[in-house]
C-alpha cells in the first residue's frame, strides 16, 4: 500500500498557482525526498496532504484513505514537524509534551525521554525562552512521540546545529528500518543524498521528476572555482571543460560548471597555472538553475 | 478535550479576569454613586430629562426611574449588559481564531481530533468564560444593592434579569464563533465580532427611540432579555426560542465553514 497517494493535486489561490497536477505515491517503508526551491510549492503540498488546506482540484490519500475534511483519527498515524514552529505561551516543554500526550493517550514515557535525551532537549524551560533549534527539538520529540506510521517533516534541518541534524536523520533512519514511512522536503541536497530512497523535484508547482536518489539529476556535475595566474584563458578554452563564467567580483576567478568525468576535469585544469582551486558538487539551486531554468534567465554573467 | 478545555482555561485567565475586574470596578462605581443618586433623585432626573432623548436611550436611561433600587440596578444593568455581550463576542470570536493568528493551527489541527471536537471544546471554553462574567455580576448586584434596599427585596428581579444576560452572553458568544468561521483573516475576526456587536446595540436604539416597536425585538440580541421587560414580564417563551435558534444556527455553520476551510497556517 501507498502511505502517500496524490493524483491531480492542485491548489490555486484566487488566480495564484500553489502547486498544478501532482501526481505522486509515496510506498510504506519508504524515504522519500522532496526538494525544490523556495516558493516551488513544498510546503503548500504537505499541508494539502495533511487536509490544513483543501485542493482546488485532485485529491489525496494517506494509507489508502482520503485525507479527511475536517481532521480526525487518522491523524493518530501521522506525526507532523513543520518548518516553522510556533507554540502556546506560557507553556514550558514538558507541558507542550503533556499536552500532546493527551491527544494520543500513550502509556509509557521511555520513548519520549529516548527522545529528549538524543537531541539534547531541555523540556523544563518557558517556551517563550526557547531558541528556534530548540523549538524545532520539541517540535520533533511531538511529532514522533506516538511512533506514528507516518513522518511528515517540513525542511526538518533548518534551525539544528550538524550534530543534532545528524542525531535527527540517524533517528529517522532507525524509525525507517522498523518499518516508518518518512516523507519530507529540504532544498539541502546532502540531506537528500543521505538518507533517500527516492526523490521528488517540484519546480514553479509542478513536479519534475520523481525517481531514485542515484538517478537524480545533476550528479554528474561538477562546480569548480579557480583562479589562474598569468595569462588568462580564452572562452572558447574554458569552454572545453564547461559553462564557464567569471566572477565578477574576484578578477581571475572563474566558476565553471562541468560534467566531465573526474580525473579528465583534473587534467584539463593542470594545464593552466592556478593560485586558487575548489572543486565541489552544484547545490540544489545549482542543479535547479542548470536542469531547468532557461539560459537566457541565467545572469548577465555567463562566460560563454 | 477535558486537556484541552484545561490549557485553553489556563491560557485564557488573565484576559477573563481583566474584564471581572472592570465588570467589578463598573459595578462597584455603581453602588457608591447610589447613595448620591438616592439622596438627590429630582435633580438626576432633571439633569437626564435634559439630555436629547437619543443620548438616553443610547445610555439605557430612558423611561427608567431612579427612586427605587430596582430602577437603579436596571440602569446599571444596561453598563453590565454592553461589557458582558462584548466580552461574549470577542471570545468567541477569539477562541478559534487564535489558533491561526498565533500560528498554532498547525499543532493543533494535525492532531487525532476531528475540528468538530475542536470547535465544541473552545465552546466549552466560552461558555465557562461567560458564565463566570455573569456569576460575578448577579454577585456584585445582590452583595452591593441587598443594603441599600431597605428591606424590599430585588433578588428574584436580579436573578432573572442575569439569566436573561446569560442567555444573551451564550447567543453573542455562539455569533462570535460564526464570526471567526466567516471571517479568513483571524485578525480581523474580533474586530468582525465587535462590528456585530455595534450593529446589533445600534438597532436597538433605533428600535427604542422609535418607540413602540415590540415585534421589531427579533432584530437585535439586545432586546431579546430587556431587562426592564424580563423584570415586568418575565422571559419572552417566543424570544426565547429565537435566541436558541439562533445560536444553534450560528453553531451548525461555524462547524461546517471550519469542517472545510484553508486554514492560514
Amino acid at each position: 500500500m501507498n502511505a502517500i497517494e496524490t493524483a491531480g493535486l492542485a491548489k490555486y489561490y484566487g488566480k495564484n498557482r500553489g502547486v498544478i497536477d501532482i501526481d505522486l505515491q509515496v510506498k510504506e517503508g519508504e524515504i522519500f525526498g522532496f526538494i525544490g526551491p523556495n516558493g516551488a510549492g513544498k510546503t503548500t503540498t504537505i499541508r494539502l496532504l495533511l487536509g490544513l488546506i483543501r485542493p482546488t482540484s485532485g485529491e489525496a490519500r494517506l494509507f489508502g484513505q482520503p485525507v479527511p475534511a475536517g481532521g480526525g483519527k487518522l491523524y493518530a498515524k501521522i506525526g507532523y514537524v513543520p518548518s516553522e514552529v510556533t507554540y502556546y505561551p506560557e507553556m514550558t516543554g514538558l507541558d507542550l509534551l503533556n499536552y500532546a500526550n493527551g491527544f494520543y493517550e500513550l502509556e509509557s514515557g521511555h520513548w519520549v525521554e529516548e527522545l529528549t535525551e538524543r537531541l539534547q532537549f531541555d523540556p523544563e524551560k518557558n517556551v517563550r525562552t526557547y531558541s528556534h533549534g530548540n523549538l524545532k527539538k520539541l517540535c520533533i520529540i511531538q511529532a514522533l512521540m506516538h511512533q506514528p506510521q507516518l513522518v511528515i517533516l517540513d525542511e526538518p534541518g533548518s534551525g539544528l546545529d550538524p550534530l543534532i541534524r545528524k542525531e535527527l536523520f540517524d533517528i529517522l533512519e532507525e524509525l525507517n528500518q522498523k518499518g516508518v514511512t518518512i516523507f519530507f522536503s529540504t532544498h539541502v541536497l546532502e540531506e537528500i543524498e543521505r538518507t533517500c530512497h527516492r526523490v521528488a523535484m517540484i519546480k514553479d508547482g509542478r513536479l519534475l521528476q520523481v525517481g531514485p536518489v542515484d538517478k537524480l539529476p545533476g550528479r554528474d556535475m561538477h562546480i569548480v572555482v579557480m583562479k589562474i595566474a598569468g595569462s588568462q584563458p580564452s572562452k572558447v578554452e574554458l569552454a572545453r571543460i564547461g559553462e564557464a563564467e567569471e566572477i565578477p567580483a574576484k578578477p581571475e576567478y572563474y566558476r565553471i560548471l562541468s560534467r566531465q568525468p573526474v580525473n579528465m576535469l583534473v587534467t584539463n585544469l593542470s594545464q593552466y597555472k592556478l593560485d586558487y582551486l575548489r572543486i565541489s558538487d552544484p547545490t540544489l539551486e545549482e542543479i535547479f538553475m542548470e536542469l531547468y531554468e532557461p539560459a537566457v534567465k541565467r545572469g548577465q554573467n555567463s562566460y560563454v | 478535550m477535558g486537556a484541552m478545555i484545561l490549557k485553553e482555561l489556563k491560557l485564557g485567565r488573565r484576559s477573563l479576569l481583566v474584564w471581572l475586574i472592570i465588570t467589578f470596578v463598573t459595578a462597584t462605581f455603581g453602588a457608591l454613586e447610589y447613595e448620591m443618586v438616592s439622596s438627590n433623585v429630582e435633580l438626576v432626573e432633571q439633569g437626564i430629562n435634559a439630555m436629547p432623548r437619543i443620548v438616553r436611550v443610547m445610555f439605557g436611561i430612558d423611561g427608567v426611574g431612579l427612586t427605587t433600587a430596582l430602577d437603579y440596578y436596571l440602569v446599571m444593568y444596561f453598563w453590565y449588559a454592553l461589557i458582558a455581550y462584548a466580552h461574549a463576542v470577542s471570545v468567541g470570536a477569539s477562541l478559534l481564531s487564535k489558533e491561526e493568528r498565533d500560528k498554532t493551527a498547525e499543532y493543533l489541527y494535525t492532531k487525532p481530533y476531528p475540528r468538530s471536537a475542536i470547535i465544541n471544546a473552545k465552546l466549552v471554553v466560552g461558555i465557562i468564560n461567560v458564565a463566570a462574567m455573569a456569576l460575578l455580576i448577579w454577585l456584585t448586584s445582590a452583595v452591593i444593592l441587598m443594603p441599600l434596599t431597605d428591606g424590599r427585596g430585588i433578588m428574584p428581579e436580579i436573578a432573572i434579569t442575569t439569566v436573561g444576560l446569560f442567555l444573551t452572553q451564550l447567543l453573542f458568544l455562539t455569533l462570535g464563533f460564526l464570526c471567526s468561521a466567516l471571517v479568513q483573516n483571524p485578525r480581523k475576526a474580533v474586530s468582525a465580532g465587535f462590528f456585530l456587536l455595534l450593529a446589533t446595540y445600534l438597532i436597538a436604539v433605533a428600535i427604542e427611540y422609535l418607540g413602540t416597536v415590540d415585534y421589531l425585538s427579533f432584530l437585535t440580541p439586545f432586546h431579546y432579555f430587556n431587562a426592564l421587560v424580563v423584570v415586568e414580564q418575565g422571559i419572552s417563551p417566543l424570544l426565547l426560542v429565537l435566541s436558541a435558534v439562533l445560536a444553534v444556527l450560528s453553531l451548525l455553520f461555524t462547524h461546517r465553514l471550519y469542517k472545510t476551510r484553508d486554514l492560514l497556517v
